[in-house]
């Protein structure tokens, strides 16, 4: 079994990115859990995943990474029980630490494979972002095994180049993907990187 | 976890929602709902500076299926994922989770931009002490313990929320809100609240069957008034008109003294209810325009 966890920022893409890979794989005739981790009481991803015809276990009111940690762990020894997947895909809030998603993981006792981090951030207000945020998208970043540049499809001329050169500065490490997961632009390379 | 922030408060992120149900869904619904996201998203930006988070919406049937919105970006707008054929009623759920905005505001903005919204919609609240009315008054002071400095007049339907002393709308609890016929302050105000008055001191002398309207600094002020036949009458506190009988009242000739001993040096033109017996003297007689400023104490003007 493998595991997945999407680290990105709120409204980077990952819910979409998350059905894009649910659905590859499912063509690849792969058996796929989700996990969705929502902040708030009210969901949303798990009505949007169910209006798209995906069916995730949802973990609401909470972050998984802190007030959760506890929760995820159970949820994902009960998947792997239940359900016994090849492929389980945790999507945390936009607001998570991914590299604490993955230490819990790894001390919830699943026989896992392998345990990957694909960091996602978006054209769109990466710059506002940085100016306001900076150091919380470098903790978020800091554990991602790979990283998309998502929302391609509406980058305006020189953004998608500030960003790469950011990642090249503070994770020059890292691979980067530039994608639109709406449109499914170049995710055939993504899909190439998973196991 | 002890001591450490959590990944939320690194952030200074807030995530809050509502959910319920809306009727009659059709365009005009999702235009509205659509606003109603806009609404959020621009207090957001007025609060913080910027949209940094997401606020979403999801519209399903009881099977699941539905669509959802996504607004991220207030140059962009909101996206809308799916299609829904009108509907007679529909659950939604609306959630925000953004940055630097205080947690408890930004629940009150979205319940408000969904009240007027115009969506014909129904919330869920986690506990509600149901009451059915408006009120439409200030009063400093209710005997539920909160501190109701506003005007409340929500209506979701059936329930009526309230904005109270913490800034959020709750279900208010007071019993006065529960029945309409009891107030906690332990005045029957068997009415719809419409006090369009003011005064500092409690009032303790009488009961409030009707809708009243007046101003004044006490209460159990009443009104003498003129018939044709020059007989002076009053509106008491039964809501019926009574012969006056006081002596100052008896006797036209006297303007300057009422039996009582009171100096009234006022026209008595009182005229509202109140169910206080009077006890200082029987009018038994009619009167005429004379000024006093003070009576018995509770009465008169």
């Amino acid at each position: 079994m493998f595991v997945y966890i999407l680290g990105g920022f709120l409204g980077s893409g990952k819910t979409t990115l998350l059905m894009k890979l649910a659905s590859m794989y499912t063509k690849r005739g792969l058996k796929t859990a989700l996990l969705v981790n929502e902040s708030g009481e009210i969901g949303v991803d798990g009505a949007t995943l169910r209006a798209e015809g995906y069916d995730a276990i949802e973990l609401p009111d909470g972050c998984i990474c802190c007030s959760l940690s506890g929760t995820l762990q159970t949820a994902l020894k009960n998947i792997e029980d239940d359900i016994d997947p090849d492929i389980i895909i945790v999507e945390p809030t936009g607001l998570a630490l991914p590299f604490k998603v993955r230490e819990l993981v790894e001390s919830s006792g699943v026989d896992a494979e392998g345990i990957y981090i694909i960091g996602i951030t978006d054209v769109e207000r990466f710059g506002i972002l940085i100016s306001k945020k900076e150091e919380f998208i470098k903790r978020q970043m800091s554990g991602a095994d790979f990283v998309l540049i998502n929302k391609m499809d509406i980058a305006k001329p020189g953004q998608v180049d500030e960003i790469r050169a950011w990642f090249n500065k503070e994770f020059p490490d890292k691979e980067i993907f530039v994608v639109s997961a709406k449109t499914g632009e170049n995710m055939e390379s993504v899909y190439g990187m998973m196991k | 976890m002890s001591g450490e922030k959590t990944s939320f408060e690194e952030a200074n992120g807030v995530a809050t929602g509502v959910t319920g149900r809306i009727g009659c869904w059709n365009a005009d619904s999702e235009a509205r709902l659509c606003n109603a996201m806009l609404t959020v998203g621009k207090w957001v930006v007025s609060e913080a500076g910027v949209l940094l988070g997401h606020i979403k919406a999801a519209v399903t049937l009881d099977d699941g299926s539905g669509i959802t919105f996504n607004l991220t970006d207030m140059s962009n707008g909101v996206e809308k994922h799916g299609t829904l054929p009108p509907q007679d009623k529909v659950n939604f759920t609306f959630m925000s989770a953004v940055l630097d905005v205080d947690e408890h505001e930004l629940h009150h903005v979205m319940y408000h931009a969904v009240d007027d919204s115009g969506l014909l919609y129904e919330i869920d609240e986690p506990e509600c002490h149901c009451h059915d009315h408006h009120h439409h008054h200030d009063h400093g002071e209710c005997g539920c313990g909160h501190d109701h400095g506003h005007e409340h007049h929500h209506e979701h339907e059936k329930k009526i929320i309230v904005n109270n002393y913490y800034g959020d709308y709750y279900a208010c609890c007071c019993e006065c809100c529960k029945d309409d016929d009891e107030c906690c302050c332990g005045h029957d105000h068997g009415h719809e609240h419409h006090h369009h008055h003011d005064h500092d001191e409690e009032c303790h002398c009488h009961e409030h069957e009707h809708e009243h309207h007046h101003d004044h600094e006490h209460c159990c002020k009443t009104e003498h008034v003129h018939t044709e036949s020059g007989t002076v009458i009053v509106n008491n506190y039964y809501g019926d008109f009574h012969r006056c009988k006081c002596k100052c009242c008896e006797d036209d000739d006297d303007d300057d003294e009422c039996c009582c001993g009171h100096d009234h040096g006022h026209e008595h033109h009182h005229h509202h209810d109140h169910d206080e017996e009077c006890h200082c003297h029987e009018h038994e007689h009619d009167h005429h325009d004379h000024d006093h400023d003070e009576c018995c104490g509770h009465c008169h003007d």
